[in-house]
């Protein structure tokens, strides 16, 4: 599905009810939101939080846009960042911190 | 997880001639790979699906709660038999199909052991469970799908200290 998609632009659903993935132009800041505060993930982060804590003291009226790397090695190189945090004291995986992050937007939502 | 005997083609060159030899090795069914066999033996897909269990002992074990030393052990009940048990400090195979290649070794010699220092990463153990469950401990059944894991349930036992 990937290698269609990357020949095809665009993968539609079965149905004709739309395109379900599409690609995009870069950059990727022409698609973020107006007003967004953009937050980017690293376990060598000096700014260590408590992800809860930091869902619930942003802005209401802010959208947030959460930069998450695919790879265990490395850091995100990224000039587009307002903010680096790091969410826990031992490095995660890109799956386990995308929990983290769903968690966290779950319980600030109150969504049970 | 089923294992079943399956025939895969070796063709080798030998001084200018074409050889096919076939071999017959042990492999963990999947639906994805192994559908068409599935399906002529009359099996319900839905019962071979391994990369469900990589995918939960990947999230066992990827956890900041592992990381932290807080997890004691997992264990793993088969359904045609048997259960092993994963130490929690393991790096499994990131991929499904290497994580088939590991289990399958599994199976077959009783027990995984790490390259250089020999100590035993999976082991077959002995059921029921309850042998090896603390003796104070309280069990919380939360992954027991019948029909959708050939996996009956995964139970991973909390270290007492950190309480």
């Amino acid at each position: 599905m990937k290698a269609e998609l990357l020949q095809k632009f665009s993968i539609k659903s079965k149905g004709g009810h739309g395109k379900l993935l599409r690609l995009i132009q870069n950059p990727v800041t022409d698609h973020s939101p107006i007003n967004s505060c953009k937050v980017g993930l690293s376990f060598s982060s000096q700014k260590t939080v408590q992800l809860r804590d930091y869902v619930s003291d942003a802005n209401c009226n802010e959208n947030l846009v959460f930069v998450v790397g695919a790879m265990a090695h490395g850091k995100i190189d990224a000039d587009y960042i307002d903010d680096l945090i790091s969410v826990s004291g031992y490095p995660l995986s890109a799956g386990t911190c995308l929990r983290r992050i769903c968690i966290a937007l779950e319980r600030n939502l109150k969504i049970q | 997880m089923g294992a079943a005997s399956r025939e895969s083609l070796f063709v080798g060159r030998c001084k200018g001639c074409l050889r096919v030899q076939l071999l017959r090795k042990w492999k963990i069914l999947n639906s994805d790979e192994d559908a068409q066999f599935l399906l002529k033996q009359k099996k319900n897909l839905n019962d071979y699906r391994p990369d469900i269990i990589h995918e939960a002992l990947r999230c066992i074990l990827d956890s900041p709660l592992n990381k932290a030393g807080m997890v004691g052990a997992i264990y793993v009940k088969i359904d045609q038999g048997g259960m092993f048990e994963v130490k929690p400090h393991v790096q499994l195979p990131q991929t499904c199909s290497r994580f088939c290649g590991v289990i399958m070794d599994l199976l077959q010699k009783s027990l995984v052991r790490a390259k250089h220092t020999n100590e035993v990463l999976l082991h077959v153990v002995e059921e029921p469970i309850t042998h090896h469950l603390p003796v104070n401990s309280y069990t919380v059944v939360g992954l027991y799908c019948f029909k959708l894991l050939n996996i009956f349930g995964i139970i991973f036992i909390l270290s007492c200290c950190g309480f």
